[in-house]
């Protein structure tokens, strides 16, 4: 009996998760597509939120909500703060002076997808564990603050040096200085 | 067990997340929109780590999603400083004005 | 044909340095004062610079002295010693030790060198009193005197080599001295380039010595000989020496012929006999004292000595032997023949020179060589003296060298005069040393008739030349008044070398007397362990052989004396009436003119175009285009830094996508 809904269930899941990814790619796309920067990150935010979707859907609930306040929510609002700042509009720039660089990229772009969807695809995977099962965040957190105690700190250490770092570089120079 | 979403395609995904990411990189003439394609990079690259840690029941390839957020944060906040300040000298965001460093 | 002389066992002993450090000294004299006069020389007085070389040259003479003094105090059969300095060359099978040897013959050049070098010296000074470049000249006096020494006390062939390139180069500095002029630059590339042809014969023979024997050192070479050695050549197997020596080559000429021809082939070079004698004379061009030193007394005697110190190796090959004999006397009446009509007074005594190098190697070709080195040292004095007799003519008429021009100038330079005659007359065998020694070759000469005959004629004209030379320029009427005027004996820096050289002359004969005077024989005696015994004849062999000679040199200074001072005149109307012989002797045989044609010209062509087309066109081209090249391609390559990120990314991306793709095929196994 509960074979049977959870059967349905994880049927209901492989749907949804075609739903999002195609969602993610479409926004990925639309990011690249548009020539207004607010409406790239608009674009961006949207492929983040996709992606947070498929974390839960892998079970890790702590780095989707992560993901949701730290990428879509800080680092994307950075990005319109800048952009803000420096009062961009659309972008208009003058003729190209790399024409074949489209094409190029495509080109090269293309092979990758092809040799990682490829790679992908091939690999032999499976749940180790039940799929329907979070992670629970007591264990996650154990293993930071033990077995990755040291990385931690530093990466403390290092977003203290971030932001000393931007202070200093987005100063404005002083005048007759 | 049953399996819950096919993992492979989970990777699939990430990889062409991934090269959508380079070809915004290659091909974009804005600095902040090749910024955000290098985040988007960073986001597929995340995808893949957690669906290998769920493969492999290991939760180190979360801790390191965890970590590369964290730093991809850092990052993003000093590039666009860095950004500002190529604005404030440039007086433009065209990635092509930059080219001083020519043969 | 072979020596008159049983062939003795050489035993060469080993010394070190320490024991024998005069020999050093002998060196180190010259090498000190060339360095001294060659590096600051401009900038001393000139008292200093002549004080430096010629006490350079003393010095060398004094510690000599001082080796005949230890080596005589020896007991007779050791009496060589080879000395060794330092391992020079040891590569593999070549192993050249730097050697000196300290024995009769060694010691004998040597001071021969040391004591004409330290007159000739004292004479510059006064020739070359106006000169400009003193010091440069008194330099290379000093390392020309270094090269010889060492040429002669030398203990093996290479160290000798290093001595005969040496006294080469110094010969060719200081005959093209004046460099500024033409002719003497042309003189010395001449002597330079002809006596290289001859080193070439030299040097392959030495290596084929070597080769060989597996070392070049006299005493071992000798041993080996004498015991006839089981050798084992370079070319693999084991053989006895006399065998591998006798062993027929290429048109049935044994091995030692060749080894002993291309010796000789140097001492042709360097002694200019024929053909290679072209160099002497033009090497007049050179200040006269270097003509005195280097072109009469010792450069040019250092292939006697070769064939002297080799002569254990020319008898294993008789034929080489016969091959130097016949050369040595044919050289000799070819080169007095030109002395004959020649008006350069120079360029008499350079004939003059050959003619009597000639007569050392026929010494030595008929094994008698204690006696051609017994006219070497005798040679040395008279021809020396000679020289500076003729330097001392043309310092007091400033420079002219014609003896058409002269005449009568024993008034004005009695001196000169007198020391002339007495060289003159040594040199044409009539008064002691010369006469002894020419004698002494003569006599050794008996056994081939033929070359016996070329001797005495030789005798003829060297007498008839030397008093034709002697009257045309002191007595007899002046040609030129104004130069007579002028003409004023030599200072006295100058005539006492020319009167000590006088002196030697004569003195020197009591190394070695004939039989019926008293019979002395000690340069015989010393030179005996080294060059073995020499045939001694009796009073009355000794007597009619000297009375040959003397009868033949008298026959010449009558001749000379009926032609110019009795009758002058008379042999000019015999001259015209045979013109085409007096145009061939005066035009030395064409010979010149023969090698300008067959090898001076073609070879000045090649290296133009050589240095031309070939070396500008293609070489140069070649070089260039290296260069215009990678500059084409620098400027293609230069467009990759286009400055754009977003190309810079390109590249970036399609790399990894590459490695990626190796990596699928390969599998990611590392």
């Amino acid at each position: 009996m509960i074979a049977a809904k959870r059967r349905r269930f994880v049927v209901w899941l492989k749907g949804l998760f075609l739903l999002v990814a195609v969602l993610s790619v479409l926004g990925a796309l639309g990011m690249l597509a548009t020539p207004n920067p607010v409406h790239s990150v608009l674009y961006l935010v949207l492929t983040l939120f996709c992606v947070a979707a498929i974390y839960l859907m892998l079970g890790a609930e702590f780095l989707a909500v992560v993901q949701v306040i730290v990428y879509a929510g800080a680092i994307m609002v950075l990005f319109l703060f800048v952009i803000m700042l420096l009062n961009l509009r659309r972008d208009e720039f003058g003729a190209d002076p790399l024409p074949r660089q489209w094409t190029a990229g495509l080109f090269v772009c293309g092979g990758i997808a092809v040799v990682m969807v490829a790679v992908g695809l091939s690999v032999f995977l499976r749940w180790r564990t039940d799929p329907l099962q979070l992670v629970p965040l007591k264990d996650l957190s154990r293993l930071l603050f033990t077995k990755h105690l040291v990385a931690f700190e530093i990466a403390s250490l290092i977003l203290l040096i971030g932001m000393v770092g931007v202070v200093v570089m987005a100063k404005q120079p002083k005048e007759g200085a | 067990m049953e399996t819950g979403i096919p993992l492979n395609w989970v990777i699939a995904l990430s990889g062409i997340l991934f090269s959508l990411g380079i070809l915004g990189v290659l091909t974009k003439r804005n600095i902040i929109v090749i910024f955000m394609s290098v985040e988007l990079m960073l986001n597929a690259a995340n995808l893949a780590l957690v669906a290998f840690s769920r493969a492999h029941d290991n939760l180190d390839g979360q801790i390191f999603v965890f970590f590369t957020m964290t730093l991809a944060a850092a990052e993003v906040a000093v590039g666009l400083a860095i950004i500002v300040a190529l604005f404030r000298l440039k007086g433009s965001i065209d990635v092509d004005r930059a080219n001083l460093l020519k043969g | 044909m072979a020596g008159t002389h049983e062939a003795m066992a050489w035993s060469v002993l080993k010394g070190s340095v320490e024991d024998w450090s005069a020999i050093l000294w002998v060196l180190a004299f010259p090498l000190v004062g060339f360095a001294i006069n060659g590096l600051w020389g401009r900038r001393l007085p000139r008292g200093l610079v002549a004080c430096v070389a010629c006490g350079a040259i003393a010095g060398a003479f004094l510690a000599a002295l001082y080796l005949l003094a230890m080596n005589l105090s020896l007991p007779f059969a050791q009496r060589a010693m080879s000395v060794y300095v330092f391992s020079w060359l040891d590569a593999g099978p070549v192993r050249i030790p730097f050697t000196l040897l300290l024995d009769p013959l060694s010691l004998t050049m040597a001071l021969t060198v040391s004591g004409v070098s330290f007159l000739i010296h004292l004479y510059s000074v006064g020739y070359m009193a106006h000169e400009e470049e003193f010091s440069r000249y008194f330099a290379l006096l000093n390392l020309f005197v270094f090269f010889m020494l060492l040429l002669v006390l030398g203990g093996n062939l290479a160290v000798m080599f290093i001595g005969w390139e040496g006294v080469g180069f110094c010969s060719f500095a200081l005959i093209s001295f004046w460099f500024t002029r033409e002719r003497a630059a042309e003189a010395g590339r001449k002597a330079f380039l002809v006596t290289r042809f001859g080193d070439f014969g030299f040097l392959v023979a030495t290596l084929a010595l070597l080769a060989l024997f597996g070392t070049l050192d006299f005493g071992d070479i000798a041993r080996a000989l004498h015991a006839n050695e089981v050798l084992t050549p370079w070319w693999g197997g084991k053989v006895a020496a006399h065998d591998a020596l006798n062993r027929p080559t290429a048109l049935g000429i044994t091995l030692g012929t060749l080894i002993c021809l291309g010796l000789f082939m140097g001492a042709v070079g360097k002694s200019a006999q024929f053909p290679l004698y072209v160099w002497l004379p033009d090497a007049m061009e050179g200040p006269t004292p270097v003509s005195a030193l280097i072109h009469a007394a010792t450069m040019v005697t250092a292939g006697v000595y070769m064939v002297a110190r080799l002569h254990f190796l020319f008898e294993v090959a008789p034929v080489a032997l016969l091959v130097v004999a016949v050369i040595g006397a044919f050289t000799a009446t070819f080169a007095a023949t030109m002395g004959c009509v020649e008006n350069d007074i120079k360029r008499v005594l350079a004939y003059s020179t050959i003619s009597q190098l000639g007569y050392m190697f026929l010494a030595c070709g008929v094994g008698a060589y204690a006696a051609g080195i017994y006219h070497l040292v005798t040679h040395a004095f008279f021809k020396a003296l000679l020289f500076l007799c003729a330097g001392s003519v043309m310092h007091a008429l400033h420079d002219v060298l014609d003896i058409r021009r002269m005449g009568g100038l024993a008034k004005k330079m009695p001196t000169t005069a007198l020391t002339f005659w007495i060289g003159g007359l040594a040199l044409a065998g009539l008064i002691p040393s010369g006469l002894f020694s020419k004698d002494a070759i003569l006599h050794a000469a008996q056994g081939q008739k033929a070359l016996w005959a070329l001797g005495l004629f030789t005798a003829v004209l060297t007498a008839f030349y030397t008093v034709r030379l002697g009257i045309k320029v002191f007595h007899g009427q002046a040609r030129e008044a104004e130069l007579f005027e002028h003409a004023h004996e030599s200072p006295s820096i100058m005539t006492l070398p020319m009167s000590l050289l006088a002196v030697g002359t004569v003195a020197v004969s009591v190394l070695w007397m004939p039989a019926f005077l008293g019979h002395w024989t000690a340069l015989p005696t010393y030179l005996q362990p080294v060059l073995g015994e020499t045939h001694e004849p009796s009073a009355a062999e000794a007597l009619q052989a000297t009375l040959w000679a003397v009868g033949a040199a008298l026959l010449g200074v009558i001749v000379a004396l009926w032609a110019y001072a009795w009758q002058p005149g008379a042999l000019w109307r015999v001259a015209q009436a045979l013109p085409w012989l007096y145009r061939l002797v005066a035009g030395k045989y064409f010979v010149d003119e023969l090698y300008a044609t067959l090898i001076t010209r073609p070879s000045r062509h090649f290296a133009e175009w050589l240095s031309g087309r070939f070396d500008l066109g293609v070489i140069d081209a070649i070089v260039n285009g290296v260069g215009w090249l990678t500059a084409r391609l620098g400027e293609r390559v230069r467009r990759v830094q286009t400055g754009f990120v977003r190309n810079y990314a390109l590249y970036f991306v399609t790399a990894s996508l590459l490695v990626l793709l190796y990596l699928l095929v390969r599998g990611t196994r590392f």
